[in-house]
């Protein structure tokens, strides 16, 4: 006998606001962080955290990178207006 | 009575996919929009998986336009929604025996003030066919702020869209 089966299926989105201004480097990194490595809680709890430290570092990295690309430009922008 | 919005894959696009009316391609592919749902929805329409098209951003909604039921256009939002570029699309990948896309930035709305219920991405190179329509679990309201919706993590068993 052949059988097939199969199934189409969407995620969910969420929603994150932030109200009074624009997202902060740490709201960035962790949305970063959360679309290039998904942890599932499945996972075997070794495999789990090393993987979630592995993401912390990921998201340390991406947030102190946002915020120095932020100064930076803050930076140029402030020398350019004095110029 | 007002409408509602559940999460769904819609039925048209299980269709549509097998017509090649829809690609997903980066770079080369189509350009994909996200338009945001009014809190009210007004129209009494249940968008869902019987939803099949954007339409416009006017007119009585129904199931093939979402016209008023989309958020007015102005105070951060234009009408349409947010726009992704080809570039942003991720070029469907399998796994096993799945298959899995999504977009590369999650849509945001700056400088915004408005209220929303749900989301629903259409092609806006294929006459607006709806591919997926998103709640929100209730009412969301941004005040002079930035409103980002979150895409799942593109994998086969948790991308906004899937076959498997």
């Amino acid at each position: 006998m052949i059988g097939t089966s199969g199934s189409a299926n969407v995620g969910s989105v969420s929603v994150m606001i932030t109200n009074g201004g624009t997202k902060s480097p740490d709201q960035w990194a962790k949305e970063i962080a959360d679309k290039v490595l998904y942890i599932a809680d499945t996972a075997h709890p070794m495999i789990r955290d090393q993987a979630m430290m592995f993401k912390d570092q990921m998201f340390r990295v991406i947030r102190d990178n946002i915020a120095l690309a932020i100064k930076q430009e803050r930076e140029w922008l402030h020398s350019q207006i004095r110029s | 009575m007002a409408g509602s919005v559940t999460t769904a894959f819609p039925t048209s696009f299980k269709g549509e996919l097998p017509q090649a009316l829809h690609n997903f391609t980066t770079t080369s592919g189509n350009v994909f929009k996200v338009a945001l749902m009014t809190s009210t929805l007004a129209g009494n329409v249940a968008y869902g998986a019987a939803t099949t098209a954007w339409g416009s951003s006017a007119g009585t909604p129904t199931q093939s336009n979402l016209g008023t039921d989309e958020v007015a256009n102005g105070s951060g939002y234009t009408s349409g929604g947010f726009a992704w570029t080809a570039a942003q699309n991720t070029t469907p990948a399998t796994s096993g025996t799945g298959a899995y896309w999504s977009w590369s930035v999650n849509p945001s709305w700056t400088s915004a003030s408005f209220s929303t219920s749900g989301c629903m991405i259409y092609n806006s190179s294929a006459s607006g066919r709806c591919v997926y329509i998103g709640s929100f679990g209730g009412t969301q309201t941004v005040t002079s702020g930035t409103l980002t919706i979150v895409l799942p993590t593109n994998g086969v068993s948790t991308s906004i869209l899937q076959i498997n």
